[in-house]
């Protein structure tokens, strides 16, 4: 089935495109995010994770808009985002920090995001250039590393350093001016 | 409304091919799991849209109104309608689109709210009457249709009982040969067989008769049927609801 016909079956609330959604992308969705929650989830985990998305699809699937990139892509980045977001509150009620992750991260950045607080996030980004805006969505929503954002974008390490540097300080000054 | 935004700022964002096969082959699950889940999620939409309509319903309700029972009906002339288009069409065509399967219908102390919907609960039309607008509600005992029936009546007839078991044990021949030579049947080895499959065959006759269900119909004033069969969970307290409505309006 065409990709066009899946969006338009799932915008108007048709059950059985969900078994078209998934006969298409239903690996390659499973595949992400086994590959996200593999190592420190168990497998019913990663199946509530993958019904999770599935419904997240079927809500917001309106939202995509097939002008910016095909739909393979916005399936890999919704699934990518829900099961980060899953990982993350799933560390957070376990109360399990990975430490390797945090060093580093700490090493990178000398202040962090708190990317639980989803509602913190948008407003922090919305304001951003696009550019600057797919620079943070990667980095901190899809939990890119910086070497893949900057081979993916085709932009130096250093400048997608800088950009994400001057978000935060531009975010923190506005937040402290409100 | 939050996660939305979000999600509308992932659009744009780009994948290679080695990074989307990387991904394929982090796919360890097999197509029974991804169908099963198919069937899960597609449940879960049918019944989240039972529930989005029971509110809608609620909505219009008065402040004196209550629900005394919410049935979920097949229309009879659907599945017969429907069996006979699936010999020409498949499956997935006439369970997505706009066919009406059935009804979801809302009894209150005040009204008979009647939704038609399709397979999966999607309200298509609704019609409101008064109780005082139903003429009679009639019951008729029906032969089950349901596929699976045959398989599922045997098991539940006889292998699963113990005169079911051993009678089946019989007709394969565990018994027979003693029972032969303790009644000193003079009967060969071809009288034998015979008697055996004969046995069978009665035996898998009499386990797989279909179970029966009881259709309603109820006949409103301005002349207009529901013929229908009950598929709540609850479906022997919905019948017995209706009888004692049945009742009621006779009188």
């Amino acid at each position: 089935m065409e990709d066009k016909e899946i969006v338009q079956k799932i915008i108007e609330k048709d059950p059985k495109a969900i078994e078209d959604l998934i006969n298409k992308y239903g690996k390659l969705i499973f595949g992400v995010i086994n590959k996200i929650l593999n190592s420190s989830n168990e497998r019913w985990e990663i199946e509530e994770c993958f019904n999770d998305i599935l419904m997240t699809l079927w809500k917001n699937m309106y939202l995509y808009k097939e002008e910016k990139g095909k739909l393979i892509n916005f399936i890999i980045s919704v699934a990518k985002f829900k099961a980060i977001d899953y990982k993350r509150k799933i560390q957070k009620k376990n109360n399990v920090i990975e430490l390797k992750e945090e060093v580093l991260r700490k090493e990178e950045f000398q202040d962090e995001i708190d990317i639980n607080d989803q509602e913190g996030f948008y407003n922090l980004i919305k304001e951003l250039k696009e550019k600057d805006k797919e620079i943070f969505i990667r980095r901190y929503l899809l939990d890119e590393s910086m070497e893949k954002i900057s081979k993916d974008l085709n932009l130096s390490k250093e400048y997608i350093y800088n950009k994400l540097s001057r978000g935060r300080k531009k975010i923190k000054e506005r937040l402290e001016g409100i | 409304m939050l996660e939305a935004e979000l999600i509308n700022e992932l659009n744009g964002i780009e994948y290679s091919n080695e990074e989307i096969d990387d991904y394929l082959n982090w796919a360890e699950i097999s197509e029974d799991e991804l169908n099963k889940i198919s069937g899960d999620i597609q449940t879960k939409l049918a019944r989240k849209a039972l529930r989005e309509c029971g509110e809608f319903i609620e909505s219009t309700m008065e402040k004196d109104e209550y629900t005394e029972a919410v049935i979920k009906g097949t229309d009879r002339d659907a599945i017969v309608y429907f069996a006979f288009l699936g010999m020409f069409m498949p499956g997935a065509f006439l369970l997505s689109g706009d066919y009406s399967f059935g009804y979801i219908m809302f009894i209150t102390n005040k009204r008979l709210i009647v939704v038609n919907s399709n397979y999966f609960n999607k309200a298509l039309g609704t019609r409101i009457y008064t109780r005082e607008e139903m003429k009679n509600i009639r019951f008729k005992r029906v032969l089950d249709r349901s596929k699976k029936g045959l398989i599922k009546n045997f098991f539940k007839n006889i292998v699963s009982t113990p005169g079911g078991f051993v009678s089946m044990a019989f007709g394969l021949g565990v018994f027979s040969n003693r029972f032969f030579e303790a009644y000193d049947f003079d009967i060969g080895f071809e009288g034998k067989i015979i008697f055996r499959v004969v046995a069978l065959i009665a035996l898998i006759i009499s386990g797989i008769e279909p179970d029966l269900e009881t259709e309603a119909i109820i006949t409103m004033k301005d002349g207009k049927k529901y013929d229908f069969l009950v598929r709540n969970a609850n479906y022997k307290e919905i019948l017995r609801y209706l009888k004692k409505l049945s009742n009621n309006i006779r009188m």
